[in-house]
């Protein structure tokens, strides 16, 4: 009884939030009625029950890249490309899979790979290795330049176009043998994205929220859009009959190196994106210190302040329950004895938070930005469908947050004492992709600094 | 036994009352009144009766030593005494329930004496000895969940699943030691003497278990089993359950002296039976048997049991029980009793058309308009019948023989003033209500549905027109209750222009109002459902009883070192729009529980005035000049100075209010450049921002307005003045520094803002901003006498209790405290109360 009313909980809610941001499910009474046939779950336009796409329709993105050769190449070595190769995200839906007992499988596939969950290759109880290849291909070239309209924000809220011409931001498009080419305002707007980029997850708790946190902020007034950072302009020709113009990379840069190591064609490749990271993380945030001298023999009081630099969008944005974005503090003296630490790893690599296994609390002080998932019963979860909280304390755009840390001196033999902060990034928690049985990728997560910076404090005499 | 106590009752004579004909004489007044037909020994003891409803009860007095709230009218409040109240009052039922489709009480540990033993001499005695088996409490749910607890083990909440982190494998869950969990809201009790009139024949009558009439409403009567008057063995009488959502209880006495124990932790003997003949309803000879249930009482402080007590209880802290004197007793019990039924709205021809659109819709069929009792028809609107609602209502509790899924039909007299509806306040309003019937009631809920809109407003106004109508509220504030003078409690501070006066009276009703799911209350869980729901002593902006204490919880680590939980400090709330039972529980490894009481928000603009390099003069965070005091300035985000909270961990006024409004209330705002408080989104599915920037700046308005407290000037004015001078020569303005210089002159608050250690060394507290774990603000003085009770955690209920809680940089002052004569410290006292 209790389940069959979490249930009817659950749809109660999914089509609320989604009535709150913007849809009208008034116009369909039917839809709303929808949302589960057979305990299934599923949405009209992204998660159809029936197909609304042919997957034979659709070219692939190798012929797109017959001609659109680096904005292919670039593609293929983007997340986009990795959407439905990545491990992590792999194992983490097979571990729905088996707790919705299928129900759901369709959820994290509607963004991942729009197409094959509409074509109908996405069914309750699928499997990774007998997909199409079209539905492997995850968000490729035609998934996006298909997109005619954003029905809603969030949850792949995109209407494909398939008949119709391939879209795209230039506004007196060449015509050319290969294709129809139309114009859409839509592609230099930061919607488009949003359409994927922002989850509510089935029970309408707010799971990732970037367009939401831009609408919010400073970046939304100012006309900086979702593209100008993360699809950089530059001077080129589409094709080699093209005439040369302003062309967007389509790298997609954002924070996470593919932990599959086959998956870039070269060690140079992944230099590059490695590059590309860092310096799209360096500097996004900034820390400041100021310490109060103290006695020595006592405490000296340190003041940390994190300043997020970004104008748009919080720092983690995006699945923040996966990131990790964490203080790292060390303080020495003089003679290089360590006084104090927080933000250090425990044997794993893990923080030594909740999650540690064989060191868990013992860094009392950890400063960290992120989100946590709790269940029910208030504890927290690594999978955001068995959890019913989604607490976050991820860093509004131009905020500046500040944390007391207590550096005891008792043990200092000499003056001045050397503190050393670091903001680090990592894309995943070591325990997480253990959690997922992917022990073997765990020594190619990389963690990036965002910001280092040092301070010398004098003791006073005691 | 449905055949038993038919064979008994014999023949019933008809209901002659179907239809909304004449009701009884002299039973009907505003919400709140008495009978028009009391007399006037009987009115004096409903006076007594209504300030018992209004006593707040201290820790020596035998609150506790669990407790959800320190006095009745707390939970029955709106509008009046007597009524009901918002979500913040909500409170949870857990119960276990087994294979097998049981529940086992729970935590049952010890009985107590028998309430002819005098109370020094009442023995505890083990369960082991007097509990019968442990199948033999089917039926019986136990566990009111008490939230609040001052003891060093835990804090009062029910034990969480427990499993294993590393793997995550549900499998690998233990047993729950609770696995249903429940929430209710309080009900109102207008009327409640004319509903015990009723006989049980009157209610019998109405019953149809097997509908036969084939209407699809069934509808039984809740059965309580009662003695064994021919001492063969077996019980012989019954009575029918009429109070409480699942008619679980019989007795006004016992409906009183329950909550009485399971919300207060406050212990009673019943009535005797002279007494009983003396109430306003002679109550002797109840037909339930006191000797078979002498009560339990709970060790474990976290649960108290659900149900009405017939016997003593008793429970465990410094105080002798019974906790409540009899006379007492006698005036709660004889006030609820006088209370009027609703004085119903003069017919209009709206009225009359919503009251045929009430009967073909078949709600009558349940809400019977009239029950038949001695002093004639009673307009109740309920067949006092346990009906089957449907799963969407369903709350996973069986009360006695009351089913999950059954309810008592909630009588709607009154029902204007007394939202919150359904038995945990889902439904904000009337159409909610309506909607959300199932089971027997989906026929007439899908009747109701299909009405044209014109039939559905006529339906309202005829709910409308059964009383409370003109007492109806949004919060406390009573429709036109004036704003209290300049320069009062909870008035505007002197000197506000005409528009700004109108601004003040508008942003306290707004401070005032309780929002409810729809306006994105909780996140999903939360304290408050308004403002003042924690800020009302003694008047709207004050302090908040400690029944209204919100919690933090947080870890300690091996080294003894505070970690913040993953889900932060403050996520022990007291409710949540969760409706699915869910409860609120801390992380397992929680092992620090503080509470934190509502701090008076009198003055607040002015302290929000006082400059930041002002508080940081005073600050020697290394004790340079070695009075044993230091303090140290709280720096927050921005590196701005810490002024409010009791960690001094919110800069300004400004960022209080975002603050509150998002971890107390569960709101989201929108974001507001330079302010870094507050929450932009949630987990529940309201689209956010849930309150606007203009509300915001409202409720700001309305703290910066507050008139600060002013000292009383009256009384023992001498021993005041003594009384100053013992507050200097015991070192209390080493902190507590009587003024700061502020935006416009002088704030003489008593408090210097900055951070004190002051409890005692190795104590676990809650690391919060700049303040470690044993650190608080000197928290101001100001107005102190009147918005007890005391300290960070609300633990102390009397000046002097504050004054002995006092330990590390406080520590020397304390101990001068205690060398002080007595007359020295009833002065210190008299100058405490008069500021």
């Amino acid at each position: 009884m209790a389940k069959r009313l979490k249930t009817a909980t659950g749809v109660a809610l999914c089509v609320l939030a989604w009535a709150a941001c913007g849809s009208d499910p008034q116009a369909d009474p039917d839809a709303q009625n929808s949302g589960f046939d057979a305990g299934i779950l599923s949405d009209e336009l992204s998660m159809p029950l029936t197909p609304t796409v042919d997957s034979s329709k659709f070219m692939g993105s190798s012929s797109c890249g017959g001609c659109h050769t680096q904005h292919f190449a670039q593609w293929q070595s983007s997340m986009h490309s990795y959407a439905m190769i990545d491990p992590v995200y792999r194992a983490a839906v097979k571990v729905r899979q088996v707790d919705r007992e299928g129900r759901e499988d369709k959820f994290c596939l509607q963004c991942h790979s729009p197409i094959g969950t509409r074509s109908g290759d996405i069914q309750p109880g699928f499997d990774f290795e007998s997909l199409e290849t079209i539905t492997l291909e995850g968000v490729n070239c035609e998934t996006c330049h298909s997109i005619s309209e954003v029905q809603r924000p969030f949850n792949a809220g995109l209407v494909l176009d398939v008949e119709g011409a391939l879209k795209g931001p230039i506004q007196d498009p060449a015509s050319n043998p290969a294709h129809e080419t139309e114009y859409s305002e839509l592609f230099s707007s930061s919607k488009l994205c949003a359409s994927c980029h922002d989850v509510v997850e089935v029970d309408g708790m707010n799971l990732e929220r970037p367009y939401q946190e831009w609408l919010e902020s400073p970046a939304a007034q100012e006309g900086v859009e979702c593209q100008t950072c993360h699809m950089e302009t530059y001077r080129s020709k589409a094709t080699d009959t093209s005439i040369e113009r302003d062309l967007h990379e389509h790298f997609f840069v954002g924070v996470d190196m593919p932990l599959e190591p086959d998956f870039l064609p070269s060690q140079e490749a992944y230099d590059a994106l490695r590059t590309r990271i860092s310096n799209l993380l360096t500097n996004s945030a900034t820390i400041t210190l100021e310490a109060t001298a103290g006695a020595a023999g006592d405490q000296l009081d340190l003041f940390v302040s994190i300043r997020n630099n970004i104008v748009a969008h919080n720092i983690p944005t995006g699945s923040t329950f996966n990131r990790q974005v964490w203080l790292e503090v060390i303080a020495t003296d003089a003679d290089n004895n360590v006084l104090y630490e927080t933000g250090t790893l425990d044997p794993n690599g893990d923080l030594r938070n909740y999650w540690s296994e064989n060191e868990a609390f013992t860094d009392h002080d950890l400063v960290e930005f992120n989100s946590r998932l709790t269940d029910i019963a208030g504890n927290p979860t690594l999978f955001s469908w068995r959890a019913t909280e989604h607490h976050t304390n991820s860093l509004s755009p131009l905020y500046d947050r500040t944390n007391t840390l207590f550096i005891p001196t008792s043990d200092a033999t000499n003056s001045p004492i050397h503190i050393e902060a670091r903001l680090r990034f990592r894309s995943f928690a070591p325990h997480y992709l253990r959690a997922l049985g992917l022990s073997q990728y765990v020594d190619n997560l990389e963690i990036f600094d965002i910001d280092s910076i040092s301070v010398d404090v004098d003791l006073l005499a005691p | 036994m449905c055949v038993l106590l038919l064979a008994a009752c014999g023949d019933n004579i008809e209901p002659d009352v179907e239809g909304h004909g004449p009701i009884a004489e002299g039973i009907s007044a505003p919400l709140g009144q008495p009978w028009p037909s009391a007399t006037p020994e009987q009115l004096e003891s409903f006076e007594r009766g209504i300030a018992v409803m209004g006593k707040r009860f201290s820790r020596d007095e035998g609150l506790g030593p669990a407790f959800n709230v320190t006095f009745c009218a707390g939970c029955h409040e709106k509008p009046v005494f007597g009524g009901g109240a918002g979500h913040y009052r909500n409170f949870f039922i857990a119960g276990q329930q087994f294979e097998g489709n049981f529940f086992a009480a729970n935590k049952v540990d010890f009985l107590c004496g028998e309430a002819s033993v005098p109370p020094e001499e009442r023995i505890l005695l083990p369960k082991e000895q007097y509990d019968p088996p442990f199948e033999s409490h089917e039926g019986v749910v136990d566990g009111v969940v008490r939230m609040y607890y001052y003891g060093d083990d835990n804090t009062a909440r029910p034990e969480p699943y427990r499993f294993n982190p590393a793997s995550e494998d549900p499998e690998t869950f233990d047993p729950p030691p609770i696995n249903v969990v429940a929430q209710r809201n309080p009900i109102p009790f207008f009327g409640v003497g004319l509903i015990a009139q009723i006989s049980a024949e009157e209610i019998i009558s109405r019953e149809d278990p097997d509908d036969r009439d084939g209407d699809g409403i069934s509808g039984r009567a809740h059965l309580l089993a009662g003695r064994d008057t021919t001492g063969d063995g077996a019980v012989d009488t019954y009575d029918v359950g009429r109070f409480g959502v699942k008619a679980q209880t019989t007795s006004i006495e016992g409906f009183i002296r329950g909550p009485l124990y399971n919300h207060l932790g406050i212990t009673s003997d019943p009535l005797t039976e002279e007494k009983r003949a003396l109430l306003p309803i002679d109550s002797s000879a109840q037909s339930l048997d006191e000797t078979a249930s002498l009560l339990h009482g709970t060790v474990l402080n976290k649960f108290a049991q659900a149900v009405a007590p017939t016997g003593p209880n008793c429970d465990i802290d410094e105080a002798l029980d019974p906790e409540l004197a009899p006379d007492m007793l006698f005036d709660l019990v004889s006030a609820s009793m006088l209370l009027a039924a609703p004085l119903f709205d003069q017919d209009t021809p709206q009225i009359v058309r919503g009251r045929a659109v009430f009967d073909d819709a078949g709600c009558a069929d349940c809400h019977a308009p009239r029950l038949n009792g001695p002093r004639g028809p009673i307009p109740v609107y309920s067949d006092m019948l346990l009906h089957d609602m449907g799963p969407g209502l369903d709350d996973g509790l069986e009360f006695g023989e009351a089913e999950t899924y059954e309810f008592r039909t909630q009588p709607l007299w009154g029902i204007a003033a007394t939202g919150p509806y359904l038995h945990d306040g889902r439904a904000v309003t009337l159409e909610e209500a309506i909607v959300w019937h199932g089971g027997e009631g989906a026929r007439s809920r899908d009747a109701y549905v299909i009405l044209p809109p014109d039939e559905k407003e006529d339906l309202l106004e005829f709910l409308l027109s059964l009383g409370g109508r003109e007492q109806a509220t949004g919060g406390r504030l009573l429709p036109n209750q004036p704003v209290p003078e300049a320069d009062t409690n909870g008035g505007p501070r002197a000197g506000l222009s005409p528009q700004e006066l109108e601004r003040f009276a508008e942003a306290r009703t707004l401070f005032d109002r309780e929002h409810g799911p729809k306006d994105g209350l909780g996140g999903p869980r939360l304290n408050g459902d308004s403002c003042r729901a924690c800020h009302f002593e003694p008047e709207i902006g004050g302090a908040g009883p400690r029944g209204t204490n919100v919690m933090r919880h947080g870890i300690a680590s091996v080294s003894g070192e505070f970690v913040m939980p993953q889900v932060g400090t403050s996520i022990l709330h007291k409710s949540t729009v969760l409706f699915d039972g869910s409860a609120n529980f801390p992380q397992v490894d929680a092992t620090i529980f503080e509470h934190r009481q509502s701090p008076s928000l009198f003055g607040a603009g002015r302290i929000d005035g006082i400059a930041e390099p002002t508080i940081a003069a005073n600050a020697d965070p290394n004790d340079a000049d070695s009075d044993g005091i230091s303090g140290r300035v709280s720096i927050t985000d921005g590196g701005h100075i810490g002024k409010f909270g009791w960690k001094a961990q919110v800069p300004s006024l400004a960022e209080f209010v975002r603050d509150a409004v998002t971890v107390e209330l569960g709101m989201t705002l929108p974001p507001q450049a330079g302010l870094t408080f507050g929450k932009i989104h949630d987990n529940d599915a309201i689209a956010d921002p849930e309150m606007s920037l203009d509300e915001a700046s409202s409720l700001l308005f309305f703290m910066q307005s507050l008139a600060a407290p002013a000292r009383k000037n009256s009384g023992d004015m001498p021993a005041v003045i003594r009384g100053e001078s013992v507050f200097a020569a015991v070192g209390c303005a080493g902190c507590h520094k009587p003024t700061l210089q502020g935006a416009d002159g002088p704030v003489a608050l008593y408090s210097d803002l900055l951070l004190h250690e002051i409890l005692p060394a190795g104590r676990l507290g809650i690391e919060e901003a700049s303040a470690s774990m044993r650190e608080f603000r000197t928290p101001p003085l100001w107005g102190i006498g009147e918005t007890g009770p005391y300290l960070h955690d609300g633990s102390a209920d009397t000046l002097a209790q504050a004054i002995e809680g006092h330990a590390g940089e406080g520590e020397a002052s304390r101990v001068s405290f205690e060398a002080l004569s007595v007359q020295q410290k009833a002065d210190l006292i008299a100058f405490l109360e008069n500021l």
